[in-house]
Order: structure tokens, then sequence, then C-alpha cells
């Protein structure tokens, strides 16, 4: 078919944009490299600046990967949930499920006394983060289940999205009560944590975040077909021999993995999940899950990419929090989605 | 020879709000669908054609008695096997966009495909033969949110008909059409049934139509009975007309339509002359409330006459005769002659 041509071809496009940014969000920063001691560094040979190899092997590199594992994670559970909500607004920020991944962290920072601070968890190394994960990932899977139970009983897209902020509220006051009696070193690691970071995973967490990112889109992957069969609904979802029940379960699991280990590590990273897959879809013009997997990973690549690049506001000493950068470029994207109600009609009703 | 795809034993309907206090809709059915026929079903609102339609179709339990499915019992079929037997086509408007016509159709193709979803050249093949099937192969590449609703709901039969499947059930697939949308739907359906010897099962409001085009009809009366038949045979035996009674609408066995006005009790009046005017004139009378049935007042009658490019209307009272040109202008003759 013709259109399968033009969705390859826009799909290597993508590559190349993303692989453009990573050299790039490696290139600048407070120290710009040039791009050829970069590709030399990235492909393995020496380089005569022992600085330079320092900052892109111990930093920017780390980072950079940090990056490409978020953009994919959470666009990918953006286009998950907006599909099981069947809701446009619906995505990991918008509907509480961070606020309850900070939720699981939060338990883990303030709940667990001086000795289980992130500095200790540091300490404890791959062991530790584990734990952050599986808090964060709980945390998230709990909000999601009580969101999915009262979507059960909505059928209007914004009265979600309304519920969704309510108990992103909720969750927020419970975490405020309980930094309102904790140490005050405790607490500034927790806020530190809430402004989000791409730097602050080290090498070994990378493996893990790379194995629970990793893990959570091959489940996306698998149940691509099942996410295109719910397009239609619940209702012929089950008449064409889906299980219904079983597709809600792994999309949690997913969602909740990739939302909870992401938002453990790297803190919540608001409107990449719910501006990705938009972006996405009116660029392929498609709703196939199969082209919107991997179309959202390279979108959500770019464009977390290009947020890192920002933020890291090249030639100057300071770093701005990733999370600034994703609301300032995010928000917008997510007015135009409510303000051009033909493009959310044409994808959802 | 008939050849039976669906059958009830004993089958008992309902739903249970708690646990162990199951509310029974209908008991004791014995239904059977049979290869080729299409069947209507029909009832008042809240007679429960739901409950029925989505118990056949596995989408809820049984209370007792069994379904079986080409002799299998529905509740040994898992999921995937019983969409490689049976189609389901809602009421639920397809909110989701973005998917061409001929994207909905492939999704029949999911009881097939493989982990991916991937088509293979046959399932290509069985989805441009559904899109021909029902005329639909020439929006093929167009977004089904830029179809009418009468095409869409073709787009809808087209996806059943690619599952494949030896049954196909329909919940009032008519509902969101114009009149001419549902006319083509009742045929493409009943051609469909003949030519590929399918199972088919609506459930319509559409009275009317499933007269004409249903081969049987499962009548579903308040109480929770069901009588199954031709419908001329429901028709006959008074059983289509039980089943829908209700004050101010009486369904006239004469005519096969239904009527909207109480039973007329002003005055009774011989009416004669050619066929076609008096079908027509005979109903304006009914509105008005003056019944064309003996015993005729003697006093009053009216006569057809046929001219060359009309009809002409002679009203015959003791003192006098009037012609009149239009059926208008006789209803306010008789009006002032009864008054």
């Amino acid at each position: 078919m013709a259109t399968t041509v033009s969705h390859k071809t826009i799909l290597w496009g993508l590559v190349v944009v993303a692989l453009f940014l990573f050299v790039m969000d490696i290139m600048l920063g407070s120290v710009s490299i040039p791009f050829d001691q970069v590709l030399r560094i990235l492909i393995g040979q020496d380089t005569d600046n022992q600085a330079w190899l320092f900052i892109i092997e111990k930093i920017r590199l780390p980072k950079a990967l940090t990056a490409i594992l978020v953009g994919c994670g959470l666009s990918v559970s953006g286009l998950q949930m907006q599909t099981l909500f069947r809701n446009p607004l619906a995505g990991p920020s918008e509907l509480g499920i961070t606020a309850g991944a900070g939720l699981g962290v939060a338990a883990v920072m303030l709940g667990g006394g001086g000795s289980a601070s992130m500095y200790a968890i540091r300490q404890l190394g791959v062991s530790g983060s584990w734990l952050i994960v599986l808090m964060a990932s709980l945390g998230s899977a709990l909000i999601l289940i009580i969101i999915l139970t009262i979507a059960g009983r909505l059928r209007d897209n914004v009265i979600l999205l309304i519920v969704g902020v309510m108990i992103g509220t909720v969750t927020l006051s419970l975490i405020s009560i309980w930094q309102y009696f904790s140490q005050p070193e405790q607490l500034q690691e927790y806020i530190m944590w809430t402004f989000g970071s791409l730097g602050g995973v080290t090498q070994s967490h990378l493996y893990v975040l790379g194995a629970v990112v990793a893990f959570g889109l091959t489940l996306a992957f698998i149940s691509s077909k099942a996410l295109n069969g719910l397009l239609l609904g619940d209702n012929y979802a089950r008449s064409m021999g889906l299980t219904v029940g079983r597709i809600r379960f792994i999309v949690l699991a997913s969602t909740s993995l990739l939302t909870g280990g992401i938002t453990a590590f790297c803190g919540p990273i608001g409107f990449i999940g719910i501006a990705v897959p938009h972006i996405t879809r009116s660029l392929f013009n498609t709703s196939d899950h199969r082209i919107l997997i991997p179309g959202v990973c390279l979108v959500g690549t770019g464009l977390l990419l290009l947020c890192d690049i920002i933020a890291q506001m090249p030639g100057s000493e300071s770093i701005l929090p990733i999370n600034v950068v994703t609301s300032l470029l995010g928000a917008p994207v997510v007015i135009w989605i409510i303000i051009s109600r033909n493009n959310m009609r044409s994808s959802f009703s | 020879m008939t050849n039976t795809i669906l059958n009830t034993i004993d089958l008992t309907i309902g739903y249970s709000l708690r646990k162990n206090d199951p509310k029974i809709i209908s008991s004791g059915l014995n239904l059977q669908l049979q290869a080729g026929e299409m069947v209507c079903l029909l009832g008042p609102n809240g007679a429960g054609k739901s409950t029925l339609m989505r118990t056949l179709a596995g989408l809820q339990p049984a209370i007792s008695g069994d379904i079986l499915i080409n002799q299998t019992a529905l509740k040994k079929l898992d999921a995937s096997n019983l969409a490689r037997n049976l189609s389901l086509i809602l009421t639920d408007r397809i909110e989701v966009g973005n998917l061409t016509v001929r994207e909905v159709v492939n999704l029949g193709r999911i009881p097939y495909t493989d982990w991916l979803g991937r088509l293979t050249k046959f399932d290509h093949e069985k989805v441009d033969w559904a899109l021909d099937a029902t005329e639909t192969s020439v929006f093929q590449n167009f977004k089904i949110t830029n179809l009418s609703d009468g095409e869409r709901q073709k787009v809808m039969v087209a996806r059943a008909l690619a599952q494949d499947t030896s049954i196909i059930f329909l919940d009032e697939p008519t509902a969101h059409l114009d009149l001419p949308s549902r006319v083509e739907m009742m045929r493409l359906l009943h051609h469909l049934a003949r030519t590929m010897q399918k199972a088919i099962l609506m459930s319509t409001h559409e009275l009317d139509l499933a007269l004409q085009a249903a081969d049987k009809l499962w009548l579903m009366k308040g109480d929770g009975t069901i009588k199954t038949g031709t419908p001329e045979d429901l028709v006959l035996n008074g059983n289509f007309e039980a089943a829908f009674s209700k004050s101010g609408f009486y369904f006239d066995k004469e005519t096969g339509g239904f009527t909207i006005h109480q039973q007329p009790t002003q005055c009774n009046i011989l009416v004669e002359g050619p066929d076609t005017a008096l079908f027509w004139l005979k109903r304006a009378l009914l509105r008005e409330g003056y019944s064309t049935q003996p015993p005729y007042n003697p006093e009053l009658k009216i006569k057809v006459d046929k001219e060359m490019e009309g009809f002409y209307y002679t009203l015959k009272t003791r003192e006098l005769t009037s012609v009149h040109q239009t059926v208008q202008s006789l209803i306010s003759a008789i009006k002032e002659v009864i008054i």
C-alpha cells in the first residue's frame, strides 16, 4: 500500500532528526564540544582533551540516553492511556498518575526516616533504586485503578480530566501533609526531585531505568493489536475475541511501570505524555498502534532531547529544571488540542 | 433442508443484581437460528431484547439452560473461537476516527491474525470481498468519520463480514439512519443472509420493515414470552397485534400497517370507487374519526370516480349531493353535514 511506504519514510525521517538532536544534546551545554570530537568520543576513539571525554562519558551521554528513555516511555504510556480511556486529554501527568508515582517516592524518601533518603538510596545503588521504582510503579498503578474505575461510569472526556486533576490534587495534598511533618533535609531532596532532572541518573541506575522502560515498551508493543481493537470500543473488542480485562491489565502494568520508573528517577515530567501522541497522530494521520508506538517513541525522543538542549541553556553556566521546559513547550500543545475541536473529533469522536 | 446454526435448550435469561438473586426476564426458551435466514427480534422497550441478544452473544451469562452454536456449547467456546462463529454490530457509535474504512474492516480479521495483527494475502482478499459485498469499496480509503451514518453502518456490516462468521447479530442497526438508508440496510442484510447462507439476528423497532424483510420474527412480549414464526403467520394468528397492543395504536391486518389513531367512533360512512383512491381516502377519514366499516350510516355515502388527471369525490346525503375535487374539501363538507 502507498500509505505504508510514506509511514516508513516519516519513521526514517524521525530517526534522522532524533540522531541529530542526540548529537546536538551532547555537543551543547555550558561547555561546547566540537562536532568531530563528539563523534570521535562516541565511537570510542581517543581524544586529546580529557575534560571533554569526562563530560561526555559521565554527564552528557547518560543524560542524553535518559532523555531517550524518558521520551519513549512517557509518550507510549500517554498513547496507551488515550486509547484505553478513549480520551484525547488522557496522559500520565494529567490524570494524576505521576502524582501517584510521587506518592510512592515520598513514601520511600519521607516515610523511611533519615536512613532511606535519596542520598542513602544512591549509596544503596541498584537494589535501592529498584525499591523506589517499585514504590513509584505501585503508586501509579493505584491511581490508574482508581481512575479506571471512575472512567467506567463517565462518558464525558472533560469530566474525567477534572476528576483526574482532583485525584492528582488529593495525592499531592497527602504528600504535602507528609512533607509538613518531615525533616528539612529530607524535604529539600524531595523538592529537588519534583523539579525533574535527567541528569541525576548515574550509569548503574541507567541500566535499571533502561530495563524498566524496555519491559514497559515491550508490553505496549505486544498489545498493539489489542489496542487497535479497542479503538472501536470495549464491546466491539470483546466481539472480536479480545479479552478486554486482560488488555486492561497489560496496559495498566505497562503504563504504571513506564510512568513509575521514569518518575522515580527523573521526577514528575509533565506534558510529554499527552502532547507527543497528538503530534504523532497528526504527523502520521493514522490510529494504527503498530505505526503509532514506534512513532511516538521517535517523536518523544526528539522532543525530550530538544527540551534538554533548551534546559541546559547553551553558552550559559546555569541549567533549567527539565519540567519547566517541557511544561513551556507542552502546555500550549494541550491548549491547541482543546481549541481545535476538529483535531479532537477526527481522532476521538 | 434446514441447517440450524444456533439453538437454545430450555434457556433462562436475566441478570443478577446481587449474588444468588437473579432477576429472570424469560425462561424455557427453545429458539433456533437457521443458515440463510434473517430473523428480526421485535418487542416493546424494556421487554428484554438486549438481554437476550447479549446472552446469545456470550456477553453475559445465561441463568440456566444451554446455547449451542454449530452443536457446540457456547460456554465451551473460548473468546477467539466464539469470534470466528459470531460477529456483532452494535448501536455504539464509532468514536475513534483517524481510521480509514479499510482499516476498520481490517479489524474484522483480528480473530485470525498473528500477535501483531498482520494481514496475510488471504486476509486482504476477505476484506476486499467484504467491501465489495457491502458496496463500500468505493470509499475504502476515506476516513470513517467523513461518512454518513448510513455508510458508516454499512462499513460495520463489512467489518462483520470480514470476520467471516456463520452468525451475525445486529443490535438496532437502523437506529440512527434516515428512511432510505434503513430500507437499504434491511435489503442488504436480507440479501447477505440469502446469498452467503449467514444466520442473521437483528433487534429492531422497524416493525413495518421487519414484517416485509424478515424471514422469521421473534416477538418478545412485555412479560418475557417469545413467539416465533414467519411474519405472516404471526399477523394472522393475532400474536403480532397482541405484542404491541397499546391504547391509541393498533395494527391493521387489512393494510399490514400500524394505525396511530383511536378506533373511530363518530360515524360509519360507506365509500366506493377505485382501490387506489379508496385506500388514501379511508386514511383521511380515519384521521378525522370516521370509520369506513359497516354498519353504515344510511344518511351518508361517498362515491369516488376517476377523471382524466385524477379523482373526484361525490358526497351524497339525504338532502344534497356535492362534488369535490380534493379530499380536503370533501372532509370539510362532511364536517359541516355531521355537525
